[in-house]
């Protein structure tokens, strides 16, 4: 294997494990959130969402490369599903952080998006369990 | 029925693509213990594994060639 292509591969394999384990934690702690009420549970799922979007970009442009060299940028049903749920993944990750940022109260109770919060964050979620089980099939 | 045929062969297709990788990486995994032991009964035998690694490699690449060249003539048809 080239100087390059292994150190790519490997980063694409760390990096898709703090997108893969952080969303989720992320959902757990902010359920946590919205059962107790204690906006530590907030914050902290929202570290955690921010650590996972911050990840993702890395997780997608290494799995191209990892893709490009090792499979030969061979077109399959899976390498598609990977690149289109991984694109939407950062792109949904960017967007409900940015929210979050700019609007601290979305996923409070007095916010009338709450629920629209929520669903986007599972969404979320449900991508990512997607992406980490079509990884798994590489292993 | 026609598309079912071509679901099966993609599917196969897939299965050799993901395959043809670890076969290679398997092979640079018993080379590169090849090359750190200086003892030749352990040199033979990570060579000899290297080489089961390589001829596998090669036959998946050889079906995969033909199920894509079967898929290819299947779509010219229907």
């Amino acid at each position: 294997m080239a100087l390059f292509t292994k150190p790519a591969v490997r980063l694409h394999h760390i990096a898709s494990h703090f997108t893969n384990g952080l969303w989720p934690a992320g959902v757990v702690l902010f359920f946590s959130y919205l059962l107790t009420g204690k906006n530590a549970y907030e914050s902290a799922a929202y570290y955690c969402f921010i650590l996972s979007t911050l990840a993702s970009p890395f997780v997608l442009f290494s799995g191209v490369f990892d893709w490009k060299l090792r499979f030969k940028g061979r077109t399959t049903r899976i390498f598609t599903h990977k690149r289109v749920f991984g694109f939407i993944f950062m792109l949904l990750s960017i967007a409900i952080v940015a929210w979050r940022f700019f609007d601290p109260s979305a996923p409070t109770a007095e916010s009338g998006y709450r629920m629209i919060y929520t669903v986007l964050v599972l969404l979320n979620c449900g991508f990512v369990i997607y992406l980490g089980y079509l990884g798994g099939k590489f292993l | 029925m026609a598309s079912r045929e071509v679901r099966d062969l993609e599917r196969k297709i897939e299965a050799l693509i993901m395959a043809i990788p670890r076969e290679e990486e398997a092979y640079e995994f018993y080379m590169e213990l090849h090359n750190e032991y200086e003892e030749d009964s352990s040199k033979d035998m990570f060579l000899f594994l290297a080489n089961q690694e390589r001829k596998h490699k090669d036959s998946l690449e050889e079906l995969l060639a033909k199920l894509e060249m079967r898929l290819a003539e299947f779509k010219q048809q229907t």
